[in-house]
């Protein structure tokens, strides 16, 4: 997946355009980041890399490239 | 681990019922952003719920599943040792909602009654203490649990769009040749806060504190118990996980790597029904055939889980109930 591709799910889950999402911006400050944004990064992984990210994972992502560091 | 074994005790039947009133999630579109509620209704799967009318409580429904299963059962209603309504939808401060209950079947006064507040675990904590209760009277039960506190209103928030009203009844009897019920109990009182409503009427859900002890604690736990009680995933012939939402069930099956096949669900036409999404689950797919063994899960708020593996003969689950018939008790009451 190219970083632009990226970019562009980011920016679909935060419901945001897409020069608004920053790789060194902290989740939490996008006032969409929440339950359903979460489910929808999960759904990404799960369809797009056929696995389901461990509860773990989901608990560290705090930036935005938390994000794209695991869309693979 | 809290487990146990219960013997000599056999699920006898299940009726589950819901209010007549179903509400389409889709009529929240214009009213929310429309692109946020769409994405919650694809990525939690709940499309539609039933409400109760104005007036319609949980001990309603309870009372109407409970009336036809001993019908069904040919069950004389003084025979009755123990009827526990597991609740959070109660109708008075006190007593217990079970006093209503016992009174509307007409149950005789040799019998223990009590509500259990407890919510989407409580299907499983239920079925602990009727069963336990029953081991000591060698006698008959029923374990109730049921729910009205959903929303149809205009003024809802996001999260009431996960929740649909539902109510079960489950007749349970000491029988020396019934199979063993294993269970097991989790239960974090510190995680409390993340899901809660206090007394001034504000009700509050951490969604993600919730997805991830879901995805990460409910999921051990159930590996846990299979590896305890020496269950291979291929030996299960039903899953029913309480229907907190799809993805959250879709989580736990992956990570428990079982077989999603195997998995009933409920939620796209209920919601979640807290204590009743489980024998709910098990009626809407009523149409199953012969004895299986099931592994059931709820989870949820305290945070909470239970887990019960049963074997369990699909001929005395019945099909749904839809009601809208309301007691005329509340009077005696005051209201």
């Amino acid at each position: 997946m190219t970083r632009d591709e990226m970019l562009e799910i980011i920016a679909d889950i935060l419901e945001v355009e897409i020069d608004e999402v920053q790789e060194d911006k902290r989740l939490e400050d996008y006032d969409t980041w929440d339950s359903v944004a979460v489910l929808g990064v999960i759904s990404v992984i799960n369809e797009k890399f056929n696995r389901f990210p461990h509860a773990s994972e989901i608990q560290k992502y705090v930036t935005v490239k938390d994000l794209m560091d695991n869309f693979r | 681990m809290m487990q146990g074994e219960i013997t000599n005790i056999s699920i006898r039947g299940i009726v589950s019922a819901v209010p007549q009133n179903k509400v389409d999630n889709d009529k929240y579109i214009d009213l929310f952003s429309e692109r946020r509620i769409k994405k919650q209704i694809d990525l939690t799967g709940i499309e539609k719920r039933r409400v109760t009318k104005e007036g319609q409580k949980a001990s309603d429904l309870a009372t109407i599943a409970a009336d036809d299963l001993l019908d069904r059962l040919g069950w004389e209603r003084n025979s009755i040792d123990v009827l526990v309504f597991v609740t959070q939808s109660e109708d008075l401060s006190r007593p217990s909602s079970a006093f209503l209950i016992q009174d509307r079947l007409k149950l005789g006064n040799d019998c223990l009654v009590y509500d259990i507040n407890m919510g989407c675990s409580g299907y499983i904590g239920g079925l602990t203490t009727v069963c336990s209760i029953l081991q000591q009277t060698k006698g008959r039960g029923l374990l109730l649990v049921g729910e009205s506190n959903a929303q149809a209103g205009e003024d809802i928030d996001r999260n009431q769009l996960l929740e649909g009203d539902a109510a079960a009844a489950t007749a349970l009897e000491y029988c020396l040749h019934a199979e063993p019920m294993l269970f097991s109990h989790y239960s974090d009182g510190s995680r409390a806060h993340l899901l809660y409503k206090n007394n001034k009427g504000m009700s509050y859900m951490d969604g993600n504190g919730v997805l991830l002890f879901g995805l990460d604690t409910v999921a051990e736990e159930i590996m846990k118990f299979m590896a305890e009680y020496n269950i291979a995933a291929d030996e299960v012939d039903n899953y029913v996980f309480h229907q907190a939402q799809k993805m959250i069930v879709e989580g736990i099956v992956q990570e428990t790597r079982i077989p999603a096949d195997k998995v009933l669900m409920s939620c796209k036409d209920f919601g979640n029904t807290s204590s009743a999404s489980i024998p709910l689950t098990l009626c809407v797919n009523a149409d199953q055939r012969g004895k299986k063994k099931v592994l059931m899960c709820g989870y949820g708020i305290g945070l909470s889980c239970g887990i019960a593996y049963v074997k369990l003969d699909f001929s005395s689950v019945f099909p749904l109930i839809e009601t809208d018939y309301v007691y005329d008790d509340r009077t005696k009451f005051g209201l």
